[in-house]
């Protein structure tokens, strides 16, 4: 049976960059214990000698022409999602010194 | 004239012989989406301007005898995690709530070419995280057959678009089940094709190792022709196949396995009988069948469950607030002072409760010291599954199953438990993991009139013999041409 402690849940809510509130971390602790007991039934498989495969399709190393195109997309369309732009440049808030 | 559920070739029909205008035929899906939409709520953005001119165009180009496909002047409907350049596209979520992509999907733009008129972006579960449409930031999509009911989901707008006669055809996108389950619940045809068969190139991605965008239709038939049309080779999607797509004749009865652990014991004794009638209907037409076991397949939705969140955990990590999307940083007053703190309230604010159970669960599981236990393991199990397939489509062409063990349930049946929620797609989930073409086809009701959906599934590469088979069953059963009452 899974446990998860209320630091794990800290702890890779931070990994994820996911802010949590005191009043979540309970039901994200619960929510997780139940599926990784699910989950942990693997456990029970015999991998022995068994490749862990990450796609079926087969393909290897598929590449494009190295031939550079103009874009065609104006960048007014493509800076008009951006949340805070300094001119045609997208801002972004300084990283604070820790201490 | 009546419109009412028509199928991609009676439209067509309609428009060559000019009994109808592809602007009358965007008339009316306007006016029944106007009609059924605020109840159902499957349609989130509607593009009805750009409809009416797309239709204007295509009317000239019939008239010129300069039709472009099939599909030139029919109208239909995009699942919300699809990017259509200019409308809006939010993955159902509020971090996307205002977000206008710069580009199209791949599969838009095919469309576009063949000049097929897009009617609107439909409602769907928060990053096509879900099995009902209820965990959409838009509020749930109803069933069609039951209000108080569930849709499936992810792709529950795009299944309600057709069964709800919306639009003729409409894009989900499925990566454990997420069209074939919604086909079922609501008596549409939904088709997952081939991993790669399809470009993945503008949908925005869950699981890309799973992803697949696949067309609803009203026909297997329709599903084939939309599928000629968006299939191929795209050098902007690396995993994309390199073959065309090939329609294929039948010259040998298909060999059918019927797959033990797909019966299992939490199938409701109503969805079983409609399957099992369904595959005998198919053994009276000349069909040989015969039982085969997947061992590894009681262990694949327990390997989807690590496999999935962990790409999900990469894929939505790119949700910052900083390029686009929802963002303390559009707030001027906003005193946010920190970059760690704009990723921080952004995803806090932002992501729906499923969508962040799913990157929590994905960012443990494949952190330092699980890697291992979880992550390679899963990955393992995964390469145990489609072996299992494999050896199986060695004795057999196509294996006919269940789709979902039980009918549409009610609004907030499953919302408690995340768990019970993920057991409703046991039997759609394996195939993703194995890249395998499979649709979901009407075959049956309950006594409560709600729609069950038999699965045909084949081996990889061959959409055509899945989508021969799904044809030929809807010549000795006519189940996908009952319609919900409006």
């Amino acid at each position: 049976m899974a446990k998860i402690s209320k630091e794990d849940i800290i702890h890779i809510s931070q990994l994820s960059r996911i802010g949590i509130e005191e009043g979540e971390i309970a039901k994200f602790q619960a929510d997780l214990e139940n599926i990784l007991s699910y989950v942990e039934q693997l456990n029970q498989v015999d991998v022995t000698g068994t490749e862990p495969i990450a796609q079926v399709s087969g393909l290897v190393n598929v590449a494009t022409e190295d031939i550079a195109k103009p874009c065609e997309i104006d960048t007014k369309i493509l800076l008009s999602n951006v949340p805070r732009l300094d001119q045609t440049a997208i801002s972004v808030p300084s990283i604070l010194e820790e201490g | 004239m009546n419109l009412k559920y028509l199928t991609i070739e009676a439209a067509r029909e309609l428009l060559d012989l000019k009994q109808i205008t592809a602007v009358e035929l965007v008339d009316y899906y306007i006016e029944r989406i106007e009609k059924l939409n605020p109840e159902l709520n499957a349609v989130l953005t509607p593009t009805f301007e750009s409809a009416r001119m797309a239709a204007k165009v295509s009317d000239e180009r019939l008239s010129a005898g300069k039709t472009l496909s099939k599909l030139d002047g029919i109208p239909y409907l995009v699942k919300d995690v699809i990017s259509t350049a200019g409308v809006r596209t939010t993955a159902s979520s509020k971090i996307l709530e205002d977000y206008i992509p710069p580009y199209s999907a791949t599969v838009i733009e095919l469309l576009n070419s063949a000049g097929a008129v897009m009617l609107g972006k439909t409602n769907n579960d928060e990053f096509a995280m879900g099995s009902s449409n209820e965990s959409s930031y838009f509020g749930p999509v109803k069933n069609p057959w039951d209000k108080t009911r569930v849709p499936g989901g992810s792709s529950g707008g795009s299944a309600v678009a057709v069964s709800a006669d919306l639009c003729v055809f409409s894009l989900g996108s499925d990566t454990g089940g997420s069209i074939r389950q919604p086909a079922s619940l609501c008596s549409v045809t939904g088709f997952k094709p081939t991993y790669g068969r399809v470009s993945r190139y503008g949908l925005l991605a869950m699981a890309s190792s799973l992803d697949q965008i696949g067309p609803f239709a009203k026909t297997a038939e329709d599903v084939e022709t939309v599928l000629e049309i968006i299939a191929g080779n795209d050098e902007l999607d690396s995993t994309s196949l390199p073959e065309k797509y090939q329609p294929e004749k039948e010259t040998k009865k298909y060999r059918l396995g019927i797959p033990q652990e797909f019966f299992g014991e939490a199938m409701d004794g109503e969805v079983k009988s409609i399957v099992e009638n369904a595959i005998k209907k198919l053994e009276e037409a000349g069909y040989e069948t015969e039982t085969v076991s997947l061992p590894s397949i009681d262990y694949a939705l327990a390997a989807y469950y690590i496999i999935m969140p962990v790409e999900v955990s990469s894929n939505l990590a790119r949700f910052d607030g900083i390029k686009y999307g929802y963002s303390p940083l559009k707030d001027p007053d906003s005193n946010i002072e920190s970059l760690g703190d704009v990723y921080l309230k952004t995803r806090e604010e932002g992501f729906g409760p499923e969508a962040k159970r799913r990157i929590l669960l994905g960012s443990y599981t494949s952190s330092a010291g699980y890697y291992d236990a979880y992550y390679k393991k899963a990955q393992q199990v995964r390469s145990k599954v489609k072996a299992d397939f494999d050896k199986a489509f060695e004795k057999v062409d196509l294996l006919v199953a269940p789709v979902s063990p039980i009918p549409a349930f009610k609004l907030g049946e499953k919302t408690a438990s995340p768990l019970q929620m993920y057991l409703a797609d046991v039997n759609t989930v394996p195939i993703n993991p194995a890249g395998l073409p499979a649709i979901s086809i009407p075959a049956g009701h309950t006594k409560a009139k709600l729609p069950v959906g038999l699965q045909i599934v084949g081996n990889r590469g061959c959409d055509n013999k899945v989508l021969n088979l799904a044809k030929i069953f809807q010549t000795i059963d006519q189940t996908h041409q009952l319609q919900p009452n409006d």
